[in-house]
C-alpha cells in the first residue's frame, strides 16, 4: 500500500512542477504573442484533452516524461506557417522574446519556490537547537577542541539557528579539501569562539553522505531513556509483565542507559530469552521475556516515552513581510547555487554520483514527507523546483539551458544556428539527458 | 494456421514448464539465454544486416554478454539479485523513453535509423528481458512467479487475439501495425485483470502484505508493456521492410514475435515485485 501511496504523491510532486513549468513557457510565449499549439503534461497520446479559448490545445498524455508547450514553428509542420500567422509563430520572434519564452519554464520554478518558501516564512519556522550533544573520541570535532553544550551559531560565517541549518551548511562542504569554520556560543559566556575542523575530498565517495555524525557530532538530539511508555495488549512485554513507567536499567545482564539501546539489544534477540532488571516505584524487579520474532527481528510491542523538548531549545524565527520574502529569495538563490555546486563538483569527481537521485527516491521523499505534514512536503516541493529549474537550465541541447545558448548565438551572429549542428547537438543532448536519467534511476533501486 | 499456431503454443508451454520446474536457476537462464540468442539471430535481420555470418556474430555476441553476466554475478547457483536490481529500474526506464518512440512513429525515427543503433536496441530489448527473466527464476518460488509472468503475457497475447480478430474495429496504432486493434488490447487487458483476481483469491498468507490493488496495477503495466514489446517489434519489421522477423516457430512467424511480448513485459513484472516488497 506504501507503494500506491508514493506513486501518487511523485505524481502530484512532479505534476505540479511540470505544469508550473510549463506554464511559464506558455505564459511568456502568449505574452509574447506566439500562438501556442498544445500544453502538455506528459507525452505520447493524450488520455485527456481540452481546447482553451485561444484555440491551444491542453493535453495530459500517456507517458509521464514530463511536459512540452508546442508552438507555431516554422522549423515544424504540423500547422502550416503561412504569410497570414507568421507573425504568431515562435520562430518569427526577435531573440529578446525567444530568449524569455525559453527562460521562462525554470523561472516559474524559481517563482513556486519563492512563493512556497514565503509562505513557509510567513508562518515561522521551528527547529531544535543545534546544541552539541555528544562528540565521538577521535572525530575531528573532538580533535578540533568542540565539546558538550556549546551551540553552534555559524558554519563558515552562515548563521545557522538550528540543526538542519547546520546540516544544510555542511552539505556544501561535501567533496571540499580545507577547514570548516564552526563558530560556537557558550552558555557560560557571550565570547564567540571559532573552531576549525580540517576535511579532505570531504565524505567524497559516500552515497548517503551524513556531514553532522561524519565531523563525530550528536546534535540537538536529546537522550532518551529506557522507560516504558506504552505496551502493546498481546505483546511479548506486556506478558512478561512489564508496565507502562518502568525504567529499565539491565537487559541480560548488560548495562542499559538510554532507549536506542535496548531497541538494538531486543532486535538482536528474536525467539532469545533473557532476564530484564527494571526500576518500578522505587524498587528493582526482574522479568523474563522472550522477543517474538518477525522477519528474523526481535520485537517485544513497547513503545517509549518521548522526552518533551524545553522551550529552550526550540528556536522559532518568525519574521515580517518583507523580512520573509528577502529570506525567500536568499534561500532560492542559495539553493541554486548549491545545486549547481554540488553537480560541478560530481562532473569533477569530488563527490560520488551516487548522489543523484532520479524519480523512484522523489516518489518515496515525497511520500514521507506528505506523511509528516503539508508543510514539510511543500519545503519538499520548493527544494524540487530549485532543482528542476536548475537542471533544465544547464547548456545542454534538448534542456531550456541549451535553447538558450543557441538563442543567444543567434543573437550575437545574427542568423539562427545552422539547422543540421542543431539537430545533431540536440541528438548528443537526447543522449546526455538520457544516460543522466538511466544512472539517476538505478541509483534509486539500487538503494531500495 | 490457428491450429498450427495452438500446437506450437502448447508444446512451447510444456518445454517451458519442464525446463523452469527441473532446473536449477543458474542453468534456467543459461537457457534463456540460448532461446534469446535465437531471437538476437532475428533481430540482426531487423537491423538490416542480412549476411548470415555477421548474424550469427551478432547472436554470439548476446551469447557472450549473458555469459560474463552469469560468471561475474552468479551466488549459490542464481545470479546476484542485488546487481541484477537496479538494472531493472534502467531497462523499465528505456521502455518508458522507447513508449514514446512507437508513439510518434514515424517522426523520430531518424534518431536510431542506424544499423548499429538498431543492434544496440536488440542487445537492449533481448538483454534486459533475459536479466528479468533470470532475476524472476531466482527469487523464492521462483518457477512459480515466471510460469504466472509467462500465462499473463500469454494470456494478453491470447485475449487481445481473439477480441481482436472478432470485435476489432480502431486500429491501435496504424503507423506501426496495422492488425492490433483497441478492442483487442481491452480485450488482453479484461483476460489479465481475471488473471490477476484469481492470483490475488490464491495468493497464500505470507504475501497477505501484497495489497489487492498493487496485483492489478502490475496485470495492468505488464500487459501495457507487453503490448509495447509487441509493437515495438512491429515498429523496427516496418522499418527494415519484413513482415515476419523468422520462420522458427510453425504458426508463429518469428521466435521474435513470440519474445516481443516477454521483453516488454518482464522488467516491469521483475521491478514491481521490487517495489511491492516480494523481493
Amino acid at each position: 500500500m506504501q507503494i500506491l501511496f508514493s506513486i501518487l504523491m511523485a505524481l502530484v510532486t512532479l505534476g505540479v512542477l511540470v505544469t508550473i513549468h510549463e506554464y511559464g513557457h506558455y505564459w511568456v510565449a502568449r505574452r509574447c504573442g506566439v500562438r501556442v499549439l498544445r500544453f502538455a503534461i506528459g507525452f505520447g497520446r493524450p488520455l485527456a484533452n481540452w481546447r482553451g479559448k485561444d484555440g491551444t490545445e491542453f493535453a495530459l498524455c500517456a507517458i509521464p516524461l514530463g511536459g512540452y508547450v508546442k508552438m507555431l514553428d516554422e522549423r515544424d509542420n504540423e500547422v502550416a506557417v503561412t504569410d497570414v500567422n507568421r507573425s504568431e509563430s515562435f520562430s518569427a520572434q526577435p531573440v529578446r522574446n525567444k530568449l524569455a519564452i525559453v527562460a521562462a519554464g525554470p523561472a516559474a520554478n524559481f517563482l513556486l519556490a519563492i512563493i512556497v518558501l514565503f509562505g513557509l516564512f510567513l508562518r515561522g519556522e521551528t527547529g531544535l537547537a543545534p546544541v552539541v550533544e555528544g562528540v565521538t573520541e577521535g572525530s575531528a570535532a573532538q580533535r578540533s577542541g568542540l565539546s558538550v553544550g556549546q551551540e553552534i551559531i555559524a558554519v563558515d560565517g552562515e548563521s545557522t539557528k538550528t540543526v538542519s541549518a547546520v546540516r544544510f551548511q555542511l552539505l556544501k562542504r561535501l567533496g571540499d579539501t580545507g577547514e570548516i569554520e564552526v563558530s560556537v556560543g557558550s552558555v557560560l559566556s557571550d565570547i564567540n569562539q571559532q573552531y576549525s575542523l580540517p576535511i579532505t575530498n570531504w565524505l567524497g565517495a559516500e552515497e548517503a553522505p551524513d556531514p553532522v555524525g561524519a565531523l563525530g557530532l550528536t546534535l540537538g538530539v536529546l537522550p532518551v531513556k529506557p522507560e516504558v511508555g506504552s505496551l502493546s495488549e498481546d505483546g511479548a512485554a506486556s506478558r512478561a509483565g512489564f508496565q507502562v513507567g518502568d525504567m529499565i536499567i539491565q537487559a541480560g545482564g548488560e548495562r542499559i542507559e538510554q532507549w536506542a539501546q535496548w531497541v538494538d539489544f531486543v532486535r538482536a534477540r528474536p525467539d532469545q530469552r533473557f532476564d530484564v532488571l527494571v526500576s518500578r516505584a522505587g524498587s528493582q524487579v526482574v522479568l523474563s521475556v522472550m522477543p517474538e520474532n518477525r522477519d528474523s527481528i526481535g520485537t517485544v510491542g513497547m513503545g517509549v516515552v518521548v522526552p518533551e523538548i524545553p522551550e529552550s531549545r526550540i528556536r522559532r524565527q518568525s519574521r515580517g513581510p518583507l523580512e520573509a520574502l528577502t529570506a525567500a529569495v536568499e534561500r532560492t538563490y542559495s539553493l541554486t547555487v548549491f545545486t549547481f555546486e554540488s553537480m560541478w563538483k560530481m562532473v569533477q569527481g569530488l563527490i560520488s554520483t551516487k548522489n543523484l537521485s532520479g524519480p523512484i527516491s522523489i516518489a518515496q521523499i515525497a511520500a514521507s514527507t506528505a506523511e509528516s505534514g503539508f508543510t514539510t512536503w511543500l519545503s519538499f516541493l520548493a527544494l524540487l523546483s530549485i532543482s528542476l529549474g536548475a537542471i533544465n537550465l544547464l547548456p545542454i541541447p534538448v534542456l531550456d539551458g541549451g535553447h538558450i545558448v543557441f538563442h543567444a548565438l543567434e543573437g550575437i551572429l545574427g542568423r539562427p544556428v545552422p539547422e543540421q549542428i542543431q539537430v545533431m547537438s540536440f541528438q548528443v543532448g537526447l543522449v546526455a539527458v538520457f544516460t543522466l536519467m538511466m544512472f539517476a534511476i538505478y541509483n534509486d533501486v539500487a538503494r531500495l | 494456421m490457428l491450429v498450427k499456431r495452438i500446437y506450437t503454443a502448447l508444446i512451447m508451454l510444456a518445454v517451458f514448464l519442464v525446463a523452469v520446474t527441473q532446473l536449477p536457476p543458474l542453468m534456467m537462464s543459461a537457457l534463456v539465454a540460448v532461446v534469446f540468442a535465437a531471437g538476437a539471430w532475428e533481430w540482426a535481420g531487423l537491423a538490416g544486416w542480412d549476411a548470415r555470418w555477421v548474424r550469427t556474430v551478432f547472436a554470439l555476441v548476446f551469447v557472450g554478454m549473458c555469459a560474463g553476466v552469469i560468471l561475474t554475478y552468479h551466488q549459490d547457483l542464481i545470479l546476484s539479485s542485488t546487481a541484477i536490481r537496479p538494472v531493472l529500474g534502467v531497462a523499465c526506464f528505456a521502455w518508458l523513453a522507447n513508449a514514446l518512440l512507437v508513439d510518434s512513429y514515424p517522426k523520430l525515427s531518424f534518431l536510431w535509423r542506424a544499423s548499429v543503433t538498431r543492434a544496440l536496441i536488440g542487445l537492449f530489448v533481448l538483454g534486459g528481458g533475459w536479466l528479468s527473466l533470470s532475476y524472476m527464476v531466482g527469487l523464492p518460488n521462483g518457477w512459480v512467479l515466471t510460469t504466472l509472468f509467462i500465462v499473463v503475457v500469454a494470456a494478453s497475447d491470447v485475449g487481445a487475439y481473439f477480441v481482436g480478430s472478432t470485435l476489432g474495429r480502431n486500429p491501435l496504432a496504424p503507423d506501426v501495425s496495422p492488425k492490433k486493434t483497441i478492442e483487442g488490447f481491452w480485450g488482453g487487458l479484461l483476460v489479465v485483470l481475471g488473471l490477476a483476481a484469481t492470483v490475488w483469491w490464491l495468493l497464500p498468507p505470507e504475501y497477505a502484505h501484497i495489497h489487492p490493488v498493487e496485483i492489478f496495477l502490475i496485470g495492468i503495466f505488464c500487459c501495457g508493456a507487453s503490448v509495447l514489446g509487441d509493437l515495438t517489434i512491429s515498429m523496427f519489421k516496418r522499418e527494415s521492410g519484413c513482415k515476419d522477423s523468422g520462420t522458427l516457430l510453425p504458426g508463429h512467424g518469428g521466435l521474435l514475435d513470440r519474445l516481443d511480448s516477454i521483453c516488454g513485459a518482464a522488467p516491469f513484472f521483475a521491478l514491481s515485485l521490487v517495489l511491492v516488497g516480494y523481493a
